[in-house]
């Protein structure tokens, strides 16, 4: 005997639409994603549990604890949470809450390597350069791309509904690997990016005789864009400092380039 | 300086942007550009709005607001530098020194806006708790409205009554400090790449920087012929890991004395 409530392709259709609308609404520090998350999984809710208001306002208290990950895979979360959900097994809302909580890591490290790390530098860089010498090409090729991969995601909703959670463990091997082969191709463009788009020239210049030696000259001559590398190590290793952020990482390199260039020890 | 027009689009484009960009999302990659590009049509000189869009896309490249993390705001550092770029007709110079501190004074926006998200999360709660569950929607759309509000009032602000001020400020910024935000500007796009090492597995991967690298101060290769190239040892990858998990997956069945003869 199964209580399973057979959802239509309109009440998926109404989870997956409010929560491309809501998946980092209200965002907040105590529990981040999950306000958004209850409104979007209520069409389905109402039709599993909607002759019970009391139990569904209960089930409403799990479901309104933390939770945050990558938007774009929580798409899968959300399908597969409520197949779980459709179930109306007793301990379904447990089971469902538990996996979810479970997924949420793991799929926003995948994520953010993924969409928001990789693509997004190799695309950017492609679309800012070319945006650079006047043109939108570069930026056309990053949307088109971008939106291929949004519509992807948005239909993965529905495979994660119809195949549960089955389907996002089962893939998580490919995705594993699909991560390492990202990874070499993001590493590779973030290599060239060290030298196209870091530009960070010393200003100390001296004379000697009749020669002016520059600094810039005398240190790429050993290694090629030699100020470049040297900051970017310097950066990766001063975010391992305590307590720096991102955020406090620019506003100090900003402050440094601007004291370095006005002393000319950069140019 | 500006006319009603330019003020109301631009200022319309950015709540737009704002109300549905955290949660859809489609234009996620090299959004800056798109700024650039929009704002530089309102104010009438696309190219500028590129170039702007374009530097300070590259200085954003792999910063972003992961787990919840907040980051300068390139995107309506995009916006503001490209209305000054082309209002005060100073070009790139403008763009860079409105620009670069709106994207940092961003950060604040985006951390004012995730304190209040509590006020509606709880106003949501409430309302689940009462079984008023028609209700729950006013509380994330009701969030998205604030947000894109709390966006705009600042481009509203430089806009209207701020401009004569900015304006006044660019017009007697020091040599220094215009030569030092160019600095900056060739300096920021290291923190991306800093960060980006952090969350990619560095210690497996490495090598493939030297790759990068070498092909693009070597052989002076273009972005697009290093990523075919990086293409290639991509594939080669995932097929060897591939042909590993299945070599992995038939020991472990054969040791487990299961038929494994598909």
């Amino acid at each position: 005997m199964s209580n399973k409530v057979e959802l239509t392709k309109k009440d998926l259709y109404r989870c997956i639409n409010r929560y491309m609308f809501t998946r980092q609404s209200p965002f907040n520090y105590e529990t981040m994603q999950s306000g958004g998350w209850v409104y979007s999984i209520h069409p389905a809710m109402e039709k599993i549990y909607g002759d019970d208001p009391d139990l569904l306002a209960k089930k409403y208290e799990d479901h309104f604890k933390f939770y945050n990950t990558q938007p774009w895979f929580g798409n899968l979360i959300l399908g597969a949470c409520i197949a779980i959900e459709s179930t109306k097994e007793p301990d379904a809302t447990q089971t469902a809450v538990d996996m979810r909580t479970a997924l949420m890591g793991p799929l926003a490290g995948l994520g953010d390597a993924i969409i928001f790390v990789m693509f997004a530098t190799v695309f950017g860089a492609i679309a800012a350069y070319s945006a650079l010498e006047g043109s939108i090409f570069g930026w056309v090729i990053a949307q088109t791309f971008g939106t291929v991969l949004w519509i992807i995601f948005y239909r993965l909703f529905f495979t994660a509904y119809k195949q549960g959670v089955e389907f996002v463990t089962s893939r998580s091997a490919q995705l594993k690997r699909l991560t390492d082969a990202a990874a070499v191709l993001g590493l590779s463009v973030v290599g060239a990016l060290v030298v196209t788009t870091v530009k960070v020239h010393f200003g100390f210049s001296w004379t000697i005789g009749e020669v002016t030696q520059n600094l810039d000259d005398l240190v790429n001559s050993i290694i090629p864009n030699f100020a470049n590398v040297l900051t970017v190590i310097l950066i990766y290793f001063g975010l391992d400092i305590k307590k720096m952020t991102s955020a406090k990482m620019i506003i100090i390199v900003l402050v440094v380039a601007i004291v370095l260039s006005a002393f000319g020890i950069l140019a | 300086m500006f006319s009603a027009m330019q003020v109301i689009l631009v200022c319309l484009w950015t709540w737009l942007f704002t109300v549905t960009g955290s949660n859809v999302q489609i234009f996620t990659y090299a959004s800056a550009v798109l700024h650039g590009m929009i704002v530089g049509l309102i104010m009438g000189d696309m190219t500028t709005g590129l170039t702007v869009g374009g530097t300070l896309c590259l200085m954003g490249l792999g910063v972003g607001g992961y787990g919840g993390s907040s980051v300068p705001d390139y995107n309506l550092g995009t916006i503001v530098g490209t209305v000054f770029a082309i209002g005060t007709g100073q070009g790139m110079e403008a763009g860079l020194a409105v620009g670069v501190p709106v994207a940092a004074l961003g950060t604040e926006f985006d951390i004012i806006a995730k304190m209040c998200g509590s006020f509606f999360l709880h106003g949501e709660m409430r309302v689940a708790a009462r079984k008023e569950f028609n209700k729950l929607g006013i509380f994330p759309h009701g969030y998205n409205v604030f947000r894109a509000t709390l966006y705009t009032l600042p481009v509203l602000l430089v806009m209207t009554v701020g401009s004569g001020i900015i304006t006044s400020l660019l017009a007697a910024m020091p040599e220094w400090l215009t030569k030092g935000l160019n600095t900056a500007a060739g300096m920021l796009p290291a923190v991306g790449f800093a960060i980006l090492m952090k969350y990619l597995p560095v210690r497996e991967y490495g090598i493939f920087i030297v790759f990068g690298f070498a092909c693009a101060a070597y052989l002076g290769l273009s972005m697009v012929a290093i990523s075919l190239f990086a293409l290639i040892f991509a594939f080669v990858i995932y097929r060897q890991l591939e042909i590993k998990d299945n070599a992995g997956s038939v020991v472990a069945a054969g040791a487990n004395g299961e038929d494994y003869d598909e």
